[in-house]
């Protein structure tokens, strides 16, 4: 049934006609649980097949924090990846050391992943870099989410390496992605709005893909919720310092007066880095003076950072 | 007395686009009916309303429909669901930084 039909009575699947739990605002149509579930995971693996994100023979390490997104992901990952000869998954789980917060989603990430009976890795800020995020973070708050976002990358990268990986697979939904777009867009950061991180010509970092990059947040909730797989997990409570959450408001009000805002953002995109390709003076591949870990200036993000709080940032490793 | 502390997920009121729907405003008094608003937050709101889609409902309430999920007897049910008297209406919210 379509939205004007009657809004009085309940809707019915488009494709089955039992009643329905979804709609889906861009297509204009209504879906029950079994064919939001089954959508979702055609639409990824549509994703996963049409980029070539997963080839034969990948060990893919998917960040796995325990949260909504990266709980669907590796459900998602776990159904589809059978299909592909040899390809093995790693479940990452990185601890940042943030009070009352990740102990909870790390738990949640436990039960999963051993449900799933996928091999998994933790590893935590404190062995990595001698501290834990809330200690490092004292008195610089509102820095929260560059600080974490650097130290996690970095964190998932190593931990990905060592358990001989060849792609990183995180849980970036359709709204992160346009929220990152919009961002990039603001800053006027072009570089960083048409890079790709997901393949490498130079060997020298591993591929990182995200499956979820056309999934919207809201059919994330309810394919989980639909399996009864939905923690109530409390939010981090560093997000109210982020950038990303004015972005987040600015576009969910956009998306919901004007449907599919989110996609044409991500086609934009596209388009913008298809036409670009060999235009912008991008800095070749380079290494930090000080780690010699692969980036684009003289220093990488990591070392930048060391510098920046004062700090070794060293732990005692794996 | 209801205290209702607003979640972090609701929008501007003043904004046009989410002012009270017309179907709230002018509801004729003998349609007036309460249900319970259970929100993200585990606050409770009783509103009064008459049969309406919980879209419009969350509109009035500040709320973007996108940034929830709502369940009516722990059953999922979509944005646009019908909502009636007596009903109560839990909202999940989806987005958590982190």
């Amino acid at each position: 049934m379509t939205r004007g039909s009657s809004r009085q009575e309940a809707a019915r699947c488009a494709v089955c006609g039992e009643p329905a739990v979804f709609f889906e605002r861009q297509a204009k149509r209504h879906l029950c649980g079994t064919h939001l579930i089954a959508e979702t995971e055609q639409r990824v693996s549509k994703t996963v097949t049409e980029r070539n994100l997963i080839v034969p023979g990948d060990t893919v390490a998917v960040g796995v924090s325990g949260g909504k997104d990266s709980s669907a992901l590796l459900m998602i990952l776990s159904r589809i990846v059978p299909a592909l000869p040899d390809v093995r998954l790693v479940a990452i789980t990185v601890d940042e050391g943030i009070n009352g917060y990740r102990e909870n989603t790390i738990h949640a990430a436990d039960r999963l992943v051993g449900s799933l009976m996928i091999e998994h890795r933790h590893v935590s800020f404190t062995d990595l870099y001698g501290d834990t995020l809330d200690t490092l973070l004292a008195g610089q708050e509102s820095r929260s989410c560059t600080v974490c976002g650097i130290l996690r990358k970095k964190a998932l990268a190593d931990a990905a390496r060592f358990a001989g990986a060849t792609k990183l697979a995180t849980g970036h939904n359709l709204d992160d992605e346009a929220q990152s777009v919009l961002m990039n867009v603001l800053r006027g950061d072009l570089l960083r709005l048409v890079r790709d991180s997901s393949t490498d010509s130079s060997g020298r970092f591993i591929p990182r893909i995200k499956p979820l990059m056309y999934v919207a947040e809201k059919e994330i909730a309810a394919y989980l919720l639909l399996q009864d797989a939905w923690q109530d997990l409390p939010e981090c409570p560093y997000a109210k310092f982020a950038l990303r959450q004015d972005a987040r408001t600015m576009l969910a009000t956009l998306e919901y007066r004007y449907p599919g805002t989110m996609v044409r953002l991500m086609e934009s995109k596209e388009a913008i880095e298809t036409s670009c390709t060999g235009e912008i003076n991008a800095d070749p591949l380079r290494s930090c003076r000080e780690c010699g870990e692969p980036c684009s200036g003289e220093l990488c993000q990591f070392c930048q950072l060391r510098r920046e709080l004062g700090r070794s940032l060293s732990g005692r490793g794996y | 007395m209801l205290h209702y502390i607003k979640p972090s997920l609701t929008m501007n009121s003043r904004d046009p686009v989410f002012s009270v729907p017309g179907c709230l405003r002018n509801r004729p008094s003998h349609i007036l009916y309460s249900m319970r608003l259970i929100l993200p937050d585990r606050s409770e709101r009783v509103i009064a309303t008459a049969t309406v889609p919980l879209d419009q409902l969350l509109l009035a309430e500040g709320i973007n429909p996108l940034g929830v999920i709502a369940t009516r007897d722990g059953a999922l049910i979509p944005e646009d669901a019908p909502v009636r008297s007596e009903d109560v209406i839990r909202l999940i919210q989806i987005a958590h930084g982190g």
